[in-house]
């Protein structure tokens, strides 16, 4: 990051004037924790106690097997609380909101698993919460969820519109109520200093791959994919390893696993790939723009003007340098990515995920016996991603 | 030469009105938006106060420009920083000159975000970026506010529970603080609020240089 908030031309603070010293707050409470043992073991704490990390790292042997190639590796995000990936994210926004003297925690989740998230942690941290959901993820089925959230003491609004309006509604809600609010984001994008701060505390999945790895048998990775719209977890999973790309192993003070170091031994940086949608190309055919306060990559409309989530900013860099690829994968790939995992290991990964399945098992075979290969999962397979992979198993059967 | 710029030399009280694009086109025959024909000169002379259009680009910035260039008096342009950023920068400056508008406000381009484009608006007597602040700016006023030109948009926005709990009007308080602090005019900007209100506000504070009416229908 050269420029304050930059990451090569990516990145940056546009928001209106009225949100600066919120952003500022948040930024000069983040650099000060930065080297806080008592941040760290507060994070420590959500992340092994209330989240349950570490996760496992789980082989497929039965896949291994039939591959005959790599081992192949799942890094199993999808069981942490709700099955999003981004919750020691979350924990760490939280944390700074209560730092600072925030009383209510403010957010716009893409989904209900997400929305999930907020309202426990910032219960457990004794903060109120505001969550903004679009009326489009109130679908059937998800009275459950949202009943949960009231009884964990929520107050949620649903926002008519979609993503965009909720987005828009959220940053006039925190305009006037930045005194007592905190707003979290889920991915690592945004205004800085969300993704400076949301990478470093996802980093913790990349750094739990690296011991995971050395206690399973010593081998670094050859190859780590997940997808782009894993919230956080890319970004989570890269980082440690394009850290490492400069500089030695991470920061073992900094966290209670301790981190293996071996001075003078360089290991390689793996292959980093990530996965997205060919209907959403965003690291592939995606146009720099200005939206949802960052300079990124964005789907634009017939208007010009940006579609949904830009590209996190970090990612987009790092693609645009070479040093991580993205690949576009096909609905019908990712489909059969999940009903192979499902068949072959038992665990049906979620519509984000199998995307990350499905650039893996395309590149498996270019790697050796001898290697590792790791796939990150995290969320749920919701009913809609399921239907469609009962109905691709039945045009399987109809055509065998 | 830069009419809003003229007009604050004269010590005119400016009144923005925000017209949409969309609302524009069409009724640009229609003399109802702007003040300044040419017969009225000598008129408006006299008059304190004078009305400033801001178009507010809710279309093709292209076509907003056009439009603008057709319009007289002293114009104000209202857009997002995605659609200046995909017109280029350095065309966009140009023809903002070249459509007569005289200052240009982008809200989502904040102070530290702003040398970008305000390094092809240098002219002394071509268009301006609009500076803004807001009672949250607090000791950033001064940063902002020292390479402003013109006037600064002084949005009411987010006033700190601090000032709300003091008797009477924050409001008050706020623009006390924004006349200490702001060496330049500065426009209002105060949402929820009349245009009597708007009008009251702005005589009573020393260095207002007018009010903005935004909602489209207060008239």
């Amino acid at each position: 990051m050269e420029r304050r908030g930059y990451y090569q031309s990516f990145g940056g603070q546009y928001v209106p004037e009225v949100l600066m010293n919120a952003l500022g707050e948040m930024e000069n409470e983040h650099l000060f924790v930065a080297k806080d043992q008592c941040f760290t073991k507060e994070l420590d704490f959500f992340n092994d106690r209330y989240s349950g990390r570490m996760t496992p790292l789980y082989l497929c042997r039965l896949l291994s097997k039939k591959y005959g190639q790599p081992d192949i590796y799942i890094k199993r995000e999808d069981l942490a609380p709700g099955g999003a990936g981004c919750a020691s994210a979350i924990a760490g926004q939280i944390i700074i909101g209560k730092r600072i003297g925030k009383r209510c925690v403010l957010a716009a989740p893409y989904d209900l698993d997400q929305a999930l998230l907020v309202s426990s942690l910032s219960a457990a941290m004794g903060l109120a919460n505001l969550i903004l959901v679009p009326r489009e993820t109130c679908l059937h089925g998800t009275r459950a969820k949202l009943d949960r959230m009231s009884l964990q003491g929520s107050r949620i609004r649903i926002i008519e519109g979609g993503w965009q309006k909720t987005q828009e509604a959220a940053a006039d809600i925190w305009a006037e109520g930045q005194e007592e609010m905190v707003f979290v984001r889920f991915r690592a994008d945004g205004p800085h200093p969300y993704p400076l701060m949301i990478r470093e505390y996802q980093k913790i999945i990349g750094q739990e791959i690296r011991i995971q790895l050395q206690e399973a048998g010593g081998k670094y990775p050859r190859m780590i994919t997940a997808s782009a719209e894993e919230d956080a977890c890319a970004i989570g999973a890269f980082y440690p390893w394009l850290a490492d790309g400069d500089e030695t192993v991470g920061n073992s003070e900094e966290t209670h696993h301790p981190e293996p170091h071996y001075p003078g031994i360089h290991h390689p940086v793996p292959d980093l790939l990530l996965a997205e949608s060919v209907s959403r190309p965003l690291y592939t055919k995606g146009t720099e723009g200005i939206g949802d306060g960052m300079r990124s990559l964005f789907l634009l409309d017939e208007q010009d003007m940006p579609q949904g989530p830009g590209a996190e900013p970090e990612l987009a860099s790092y693609i645009k340098e070479g040093r991580l690829k993205a690949l576009p994968i096909t609905e019908e790939d990712a489909l059969d990515a999940a009903l192979e995992f499902a068949r072959t290991e038992g665990i049906l990964p979620s519509r984000a995920s199998s995307y990350a399945a499905a650039a893996l098992l395309s590149k498996v075979m270019e790697y050796g016996f001898d290697d590792n290969v790791v796939v990150v999962f995290s969320g749920k397979a919701e009913k809609a991603w399921i239907d469609a992979c009962l109905r691709r198993e039945a045009e399987h059967e109809s055509d065998s | 030469m830069n009419q809003i710029l003229e007009l604050l030399e004269k010590g005119k009280k400016l009144r923005v009105i925000r017209k949409m694009q969309s609302d524009l086109t069409g009724i640009i025959s229609d003399h109802e938006v702007y003040d300044h024909k040419e017969s009225d000169v000598h008129m408006v002379s006299e008059k304190k106060q004078a009305d400033v259009c801001m178009i507010s680009a809710d279309g093709n910035l292209t076509d907003c420009l056009h439009l603008a260039a057709e319009l007289e008096g002293p114009l104000i342009l209202e857009t997002c920083f995605h659609k200046v950023f995909r017109y280029g920068l350095s065309a966009f400056a140009a023809d903002l000159q070249k459509a007569g508008i005289s200052a240009v406000r982008v809200p989502d381009l904040p102070y530290e975000e702003r040398g970008q484009l305000a390094v092809y608006l240098l002219d002394s007597e071509g268009p301006f970026l609009i500076s803004e602040i807001t009672p949250a700016s607090g000791d950033r006023i001064m940063a902002i506010t020292r390479y402003a030109r013109g006037f600064v948009w002084c949005l009411g926005r987010g006033i700190p529970e601090k000032l709300r709990e003091l008797p009477g009007d924050p409001l008050e308080y706020y623009l006390y603080a924004v006349d200490a602090a702001c060496p330049i005019p500065y426009l209002l900007d105060l949402p929820g609020r009349t245009e009597d209100e708007l009008a009251a506000y702005a005589d009573g504070a020393e260095g207002a240089a007018g009010y903005a009416i935004l909602h489209p229908n207060l008239e």
